[in-house]
C-alpha cells in the first residue's frame, strides 16, 4: 500500500495502465501520466520517473481473523455472489507464474510460493510464509538489521517489527498463555508487547513501540524477477 | 510473443477480461481529461532491460475511485476470503482480495490520508 503523493495540491489518483512488467501491474497516475511500478513503489517512466512511493504498513489475512481483531472495521463494499476470484485457477496453478508464461527465475522458492518481500536502501529479503507455519515468533535479520516477525496461529496473517529499540536489541519469544487464548509476546526482560501494534504493554519499556517493516505479499516467482540478489529469511535454521 | 503457451495465455486472459469489463467500461466523452489517458502515456518497450508488455488499454480494468464501504456486521465476505487489511489514523479498513482482483488499484482516504491500495 502507498501514500498517494500531492501533485498541484491535490492527491494524485492511480489506474490501470494495461501494461504488465516483470509479470506486475503497471500503474499510471492522472496528473503527470507517468508509469508505476506497483511492486517497486517506484515511478519507472514519464515525468515522474524515479519518485518513490511512500509505503504503508498493511496486512494481508482473511476477513475472519481480521473482523475478529478488529470489530469496528469498515469493509469495502464488493458486489454479492462473488465467489472466489476469477484468477482461481492461476492462483491455484502451482506453475503459471504471471500470464505470460514465465519461468521461475531463482528455484530457491517455488515460483507460487507466496512471500513477504521487503526492500530498502537497494537491499531486499524475502520471508515465506510457509516458512511461519510452525514459527509464530521468528527472530531474524532483515535487509542487515534485526527484526522479528509475528504469525500466530490461526490468524493467517504475518507482522514484521524492527527489534532493535534505542540502543537495545530485543529477542522475542510466545509468552505462555495466562488462562487467555489470545496471542501475545515477550522479550527476553519478560516485557509484553502487543504484536498487532508493535506496543510495550507492561513492564519497564525502552520505548513506545516497535517499528513496522512495511512490504508487500507476493509470489516468490515475481519478487525473483525485481530481485535477484534478495536474501530469503527463515529457511530452516534462520 | 516468446512462447506458445504465452500466445495463448494472453489472448484467454484478454477474453477473459474483456468478458468481464468490457460493458461496464464506457467510452470517456470526447475532449475529456481521460480521453487523452490512450494518447499519453509512455510506452517503454523495455524497463532494466526486461520487457513491457501491453495487455489492455489504459483503465480496461477500472481502478476503484469513489470506494463504499460497509460496517462489518453488515458484510457479506466470507470468513476464510483473503483481504487486506490495514489501520491508519485510527480507522481499520479491510479490502477483499477476490474484489481486488479485479480492480487492482483501490484510491482511497484512511484516517485522513490519500491511500492507493493495489494488489
Amino acid at each position: 500500500m502507498y501514500a498517494r503523493p500531492t501533485v498541484d495540491g491535490a492527491p494524485v489518483t492511480f489506474g490501470v495502465s494495461g501494461m504488465l512488467w516483470r509479470d506486475s501491474l503497471i500503474m499510471y497516475d492522472r496528473a503527470t501520466r507517468s508509469l508505476w511500478s506497483q511492486v517497486l513503489g517506484r515511478a519507472v517512466a514519464g515525468p515522474r520517473e524515479g519518485d518513490d512511493l511512500r509505503e504503508v504498513p498493511s496486512e494481508q489475512t482473511t476477513w475472519g481473523s481480521w473482523k475478529r481483531r478488529h470489530p469496528d472495521t469498515l469493509v469495502l463494499e464488493r458486489p454479492a455472489g462473488l465467489a472466489g476470484t476469477h484468477y482461481a485457477g492461476y492462483h491455484r496453478d502451482p506453475d503459471r507464474i504471471g500470464v505470460l508464461g514465465t519461468e521461475n527465475p531463482d528455484d530457491r522458492l517455488p515460483g507460487k510460493a507466496l512471500v513477504y518481500g521487503v526492500e530498502a536502501a537497494g537491499r531486499a529479503a524475502a520471508v515465506p510464509f510457509a516458512a511461519l507455519a510452525d514459527r509464530p515468533v521468528l527472530n531474524t535479520d532483515l535487509l542487515g538489521r534485526p527484526a522479528v516477525v509475528f504469525a500466530p496461529p490461526g490468524e493467517d496473517t504475518a507482522l514484521v517489527y524492527e527489534r532493535t529499540v534505542g540502543e537495545e536489541v530485543l529477542t522475542f519469544e510466545r509468552a505462555p498463555r495466562d488462562g487467555g487464548d489470545g496471542f501475545t509476546v515477550r522479550d527476553a526482560a519478560g516485557r509484553v508487547w502487543d504484536w498487532q501494534t508493535g506496543r510495550c504493554t507492561s513492564g519497564e519499556c525502552p520505548g513506545e513501540a516497535l517499528s513496522r517493516i512495511p512490504g508487500t505479499a507476493v509470489y516468490w516467482g515475481v519478487w525473483a524477477q525485481f530481485h535477484p540478489d534478495t536474501a530469503v529469511v527463515g529457511a530452516a535454521g534462520r | 510473443m516468446r512462447t506458445p503457451s504465452a500466445r495463448l495465455a494472453l489472448t484467454l486472459l484478454f477474453l477473459l477480461l474483456m468478458s468481464i469489463v468490457g460493458t461496464a467500461c464506457a467510452e470517456p466523452p470526447a475532449g475529456s481529461a481521460d480521453a487523452k489517458a490512450d494518447a499519453d502515456l509512455p510506452r517503454p518497450a523495455e524497463l532494466s532491460g526486461d520487457p513491457v508488455s501491453t495487455l489492455l488499454p489504459p483503465d480496461a480494468i477500472p481502478a476503484i475511485d469513489d470506494p463504499r464501504f460497509v460496517a462489518a456486521a453488515e458484510a457479506s465476505l466470507e470468513d476464510d476470503e483473503p483481504v487486506v487489511g490495514l489501520v491508519v489514523g485510527g480507522e481499520a479498513r479491510a479490502y477483499s482480495l477476490w474484489h481486488l482482483d479485479r480492480h487492482e488499484i483501490v484510491n482511497d482516504v484512511v484516517g485522513g490520508e490519500p491511500l492507493a491500495v493495489t494488489w
